[in-house]
């Protein structure tokens, strides 16, 4: 075998290395708990990320709105744990994290380009980039650090071995009706709760395969090929008219929403933050990249039956008028994208780089599931909720009537609220119980999706849920109190 | 080859065809799905005992040895996720399978699944 060596002149003419080189071979401490808290807070005060005034943000990919109220509270040093994966926390989390891995896209507006250059400036300037980098690695383990405790692989994995397991998931994956879509259909208001599944997909469907294109370039052979085969599909062959992302904003306009990107980014959910953000999160570090290959050969293989099943939804919801060609296409597309996602992307990777990178592919596949699961969970809770204001109206009428306790007054909050006041959307990790003192209250609990509180009107807000708040008069007086498990 | 899903609660103990495979819960976290055969004499091995000095199981009948490595190496390729374990095994497309609980001796520490 031929062997690079040093002629016995250059070995005796170089030194030893330095101690302080020897040091940085091992990585350094992560940033200390007061860094974490100082470097978020700096990112969260970003002006394109503080509080608008608009529910919609029309045309402008750079305003997203993080709460930097919720982000003053909440320590970003510590992992979350799968229960408080939707918390108030965890929202903050996502919508950084987000923003910080989408400085590395391209997003421009529609029009008005030069009113629109200050942010466009500070959205992809330096300082905004190295505090993302900076706080990047811990939002990273406060928001997936779970996924360690909550997934195991062990065992001896076969190329064999994968391809029955993945094929056990898509057996019991088409098995299944979605029950998302489901309370979509039997919701009282189908519409609307269709148009919040279209709002929940579009921040990853109007920026198709941006994160998965993370991993195309460089030079690791056939696989990298087979990869690109499915971006060049994506991507419709460069036909702007077939881009999947180009037929998703037809869909999303005859459902009668705006397809701009991040335009409802007020309503986006932690859950469905989330899956975008894992997709970023292993295509990007690509130390994950087997990983990242799991992930993506299951989302290509189940999407195919996902798709066929909101075509159905969406033309049971909304008749001829919606376009629901991105989802017939991708039925079609994707049962293509899947064979190739394993037969030509995962099998040949691990033929070519051994059974030892399959725990990571399975892992990523898990990881997936779960996250969707997640999002899901999210999804159906808010669907839920949001199609039963006036009941929790009513709820929330009884449990005054009925008298607080004294550990809910003793949580009692003053707010006061003026017509135009900025808006926000957040989380709660305890039950809210909102009443009107004075004046009205609008609750937003989704786009199109509000009720109006009157003076000596209350709502109940569960944990988690999705709300914003915004005076339906020129000044509105109300408080809130915590229910403990619900209750008052 | 079979893909099997169960709730380690109730079972740790799973029979596909011809092949018993057992789940043990390692000191160093994780699951395994072992099966109960020792490869010397092909003695049940879900009846052998932990050394915990050595951090391995030890075959009851010849006292064959399997370090921890060697279990999470050799295990039959498992999942656990959402309180699930999900194991592809060694078998048959139909062959039958049994889920069933037993006492495993081998279990580190004598913890249950």
């Amino acid at each position: 075998m031929k062997e690079f060596l040093p002629t016995s002149s250059a070995a005796g003419l170089a030194p030893e290395p330095p101690a302080a080189v020897a040091d940085v071979t091992e990585p350094g401490p992560p940033l200390a708990p007061e860094d974490i808290r100082r470097y978020v807070r700096l990112y969260a005060a970003n002006p394109l990320f503080g509080y608008l005034k608009e529910w919609v943000i029309a045309d402008n990919p750079y305003r997203r709105p993080v709460d930097q109220e919720t982000v003053t509270r909440h320590d970003f040093g510590r992992p979350l744990k799968r229960e408080e994966a939707l918390g108030a926390s965890a929202l903050a989390a996502q919508r950084m994290l987000f923003n910080v891995y989408e400085t590395d896209l391209v997003f421009l507006p529609e029009k008005d380009f030069a009113a629109k250059r200050g942010d466009f400036d500070s959205f992809y300037s330096n300082e905004n980039k190295l505090l993302g980098e900076l706080i990047r690695p811990a939002l990273e383990t406060h928001l997936f650090g779970f996924l360690e405790d909550e997934i195991e692989v062990s065992g001896k994995w076969s190329g064999a071995a994968v391809k029955s397991y993945l094929q056990s998931i898509v057996e019991s994956h088409e098995r299944t009706e979605l029950a998302s879509l489901q309370l979509v259909l039997s919701s009282p208001d189908p519409e609307r709760a269709a148009a919040a599944l279209m709002i929940q997909v579009a921040g990853d469907f109007l920026t198709e395969s941006s994160s998965s294109a993370r991993n195309l370039l460089g030079k690791f052979g056939p696989v990298q090929s087979e990869l690109f085969k499915i971006a060049i599909d994506d991507y419709g062959h460069g036909v702007h008219q077939a881009k999947h992302s180009t037929l998703f904003e037809k869909t999303m306009t005859t459902c009668g929403l705006l397809a701009d990107a991040h335009a409802y980014w007020h309503f986006y959910l932690t859950g469905s933050l989330a899956l975008n953000n894992y997709y970023h999160y292993v295509c990007r570090d690509h130390s994950k990249f087997f990983r990242a290959l799991g992930a993506v050969a299951v989302g290509e293989s189940l999407f195919a039956h996902t798709c066929r099943k909101v075509s159905e939804m969406l033309r049971a919801v909304f008749g001829d008028k919606v376009d629901t060609y991105y989802f017939d296409e991708h039925y079609h597309i994707d049962a293509h994208h899947g064979r190739m996602a394993v037969e030509n992307v995962v099998a040949p990777a691990v033929a070519r780089y051994g059974d030892s990178v399959i725990p990571e592919i399975v892992r990523g596949m898990e990881e997936l599931q779960l996250i969707t699961t997640l999002a899901d969970e999210d999804f159906m809770a808010q669907v839920a909720w949001a199609g039963g204001l006036k009941k929790h109206r009513d709820e929330a009428a009884q449990l005054f009537g009925g008298g607080l306790g004294e550990e809910a007054e003793a949580t009692k909050t003053a707010g006061v609220a003026h017509e135009g006041d900025a808006v926000i959307t957040r989380v709660c990790d305890t039950d809210l119980l909102c009443r009107v003192e004075s004046g009205a209250l609008d609750v937003v609990a989704g786009h199109g999706q509000s009720l109006q509180l009157n003076e000596g009107e209350g709502l109940h807000i569960p944990r988690r849920r999705l709300h914003g708040l915004s005076s339906a008069s020129p000044r509105c007086l109300y408080h809130t109190y915590e229910l403990k498990d619900g209750k008052a | 080859m079979i893909v099997v899903t169960f709730d380690p609660e109730k079972f740790n103990f799973v029979v596909a065809g011809d092949e018993a495979y057992f789940l043990l819960r390692l000191p160093g976290g994780g699951r395994v799905l072992f099966k109960d055969r020792c490869a010397h004499r092909g003695s049940p091995l879900h009846l052998g005992g932990w050394d915990a000095g050595a951090g391995a199981l030890v075959c009851p009948s010849h006292q064959t040895r399997y370090p921890e490595r060697v279990l999470r190496r050799q295990g039959a390729p498992l999942v656990y996720s959402g309180g699930r374990v999900t194991a592809v095994l060694d078998a048959e497309p139909h062959a039958e399978v049994r889920f069933a609980r037993k006492h495993i001796l081998a279990q580190p520490g004598g913890r249950e699944n």
